[in-house]
Order: C-alpha cells, then structure tokens, then sequence
C-alpha cells in the first residue's frame, strides 16, 4: 500500500501526462483513498484550463456577437442568430461528437491557403486532441449562451442612461464604452456568473463522448469513471468530484461577486442586484 | 452517427419552437417598458 505522500508525488501531476508521475494508473485492489483524492484533484487542473480560457475568450466574442444580434442591419443580425440559435439549440456532449468527427476529417498536414504571393498553412493537428479542439467548442459554445445573455441586457438599457448619453453629446464608440457596455455588463452580470458556473462544470464532458484522453491525461470526471469503473463503488469518487466542483464554484462566485459589486458600486443601495444560484440542469 | 444527427436536429427543433414563443412574449413584455427595446418598438410603430 502506498502511502498519501507517495500517491501525492505519484498520480498528483500525473494528468499532465505519463512524464509526471507513475506510468500507470492505480488499479483494481491497489487503488487507496489518497490515490483516488490526488489523482481526481489532480485533474481538476484541467477543468481550470478549460473554464477559464473557455469564459476569458468567449467573453469578448460574445460582446460582439451580441451587438451583431442588435443591429439592425440582417446581413449582421441574421448571422449571429444562427450561430446562437446552433449553439443554444444542441446540447453540449452532441456538439463535441460531431465537432471531433469533423475535426478527424481534416488532413492532418495542415491545409495550405494559396493567397497569391504567398502560401497560408493552417494547422490542423492539434484540434484533433482535447485540450485544443474540445477548447474550441466550448468557447464557441459558451459564446453562444453569453451572447444571448448580452443581447438580453442590451434590450434591458434604462433609456434614460441611453438619452442621458446622447444629451451630454457621446455618441459612436464612445456612448459604448462609457454607457451601453457598462450598463450591459452590469445587467448580465448575475446570469453571465450562472454561465460561467456552468460552464465550468460542462467541461467533464470533454472526455465523455469523442475527444480521447491520451496517455489517460484527462480531467476530474475521466478520473472518478475511471476509479468507478475499478472499484465498482462510485461512493467515493463520485462524492469527491462533487466537493471539488462545490469548491470551484464557491471560489467562481466570490470572484464574479466581487466584480458584480464593482459594476453596481454607482447605484442607491436598494437597487442593487445581488448574485442568486440558478443552476440549468440539461444543457 | 444518424442517431446523433437525428437527435440533434430534434432538438434544434424544439429551441427554434421555444425560441418563438419566448421571443414573442418577451417583445409583449417590452411594450411601453422605459428601456432600449421598449424605445425600439415604439419608434417602430411610429415610424
């Protein structure tokens, strides 16, 4: 039996790939405890990576698709609806499988673009692996949903602050900045902290139905079904997975509580939105 | 593969449906409201 030390410095970093730890899981009768909280915790790094780049790129191409939504112009507006209305109206784990399908597809030398003077090779490689391609979908995924919470807030405007910015002369880029977008933000906030909740538990799809875990690199939720699958007592793993997602997601809410707090810092104490929990169950 | 095709337009399906109605009665709810869309229909039905 190993010790909680040895299984530490054995399976903690051991998701980032077979140079970092054991080369082979714990199995069977093997597997202690300790294994089984490093190893899950371990690959909670992964559910990071995926969160936070997923929210952090997805936020600033979700403001765009969102005025796009807006505008009254279609050969915009028309665009931008589609691609929310896709997005929003598949669920996640089927848009991995035919992404990856998809992404298996292409030549795997890359595709050249001839442009004339000069040949564009567009790499195509790295999309077939989890940490690239599932990154892929969900931001495109998490733009959808945030774009439509945008849109939402867009339409939401006080028109007063709207006609308070026209009568102090802003207008163009700079009524955006200073008045549409703070006060969209500030309306989205409580749902766009729901969405980030969410989508950060969505990434234990990743590995569920195309992208392959290699050398069993893979996040928490590959981890507790491995365990699960070895010692047939998903009591453990599973509740375990839960309390490292509960923290996640505490640590998620104070820090969008404490930009919420920001953004509504300019209003009487009565009118301010406070951050409720609304979890969406099927997604 | 067809299943998954089969399952996924039967969904995009059903949010185009519930994305009618929702769409219908939130531009209801909007009428008359002191906010940007508000603003919107009334200038459409000025206009």
């Amino acid at each position: 039996m190993r010790t909680c030390a040895e299984s530490f410095e054995a399976y903690f970093l051991r998701p980032l790939g077979r140079a970092y730890g054991e080369n082979l899981l714990p199995r069977g009768l093997d597997i202690t405890f300790c294994d089984q909280l490093f190893l899950i915790g371990g690959g909670l790094m992964w559910n990071i990576y995926f969160a936070v780049l997923a929210v952090g790129i997805g936020f600033f191409l979700a403001t765009g698709v969102a005025l796009m939504k807006v505008s009254e112009n279609p050969w915009l507006s028309r665009p931008a609806g589609a691609f929310i209305f896709f997005f929003r109206g598949s669920p996640l784990f089927i848009q991995f499988f035919f992404f990856y399908s998809m992404f298996v597809l292409l030549p795997r030398a890359g595709i050249d673009i001839p442009l004339g003077f000069t040949t564009l090779t567009v790499e195509t490689r790295a999309l077939t692996t989890a940490q690239v391609g599932g990154l892929f979908v969900l931001i495109l995924n998490t733009t959808a949903y945030s774009a439509e919470l945008f849109v939402g807030a867009l339409r939401a405007i006080p028109k007063g602050d709207l006609e308070a910015a026209d009568a102090y002369g802003l207008s163009g880029f700079a009524k955006f900045r200073r008045v549409t977008w703070p006060n969209m933000l500030r309306l989205a906030w409580p749902s766009y902290t729901n969405e980030a909740i969410f989508l950060t538990h969505s990434t234990t799809l990743v590995f569920l139905s195309a992208f392959p875990a290699r050398q069993q690199s893979g996040e928490a939720f590959y981890y507790a079904r491995y365990f699960v699958d070895q010692t047939f007592n998903p009591f453990i793993a599973y509740p375990l997975v839960a309390a490292y997602f509960i923290a996640l997601t505490l640590v998620i809410i104070v820090g969008f509580g404490l930009v919420n707090r920001r953004l509504n810092r300019h209003l009487p104490r009565e009118r301010r939105q406070r951050i409720r929990f609304r979890p969406q169950y099927i997604r | 593969m067809w299943y998954f095709l089969v399952l996924l337009l039967f969904y995009l399906f059903l949010t185009w449906l519930s994305e009618r109605g929702f769409g219908a009665l939130s531009t209801r709810l909007s009428r008359g409201q002191a906010t940007a869309e508000g603003a919107r229909l009334r200038r459409g039905a000025a206009a």
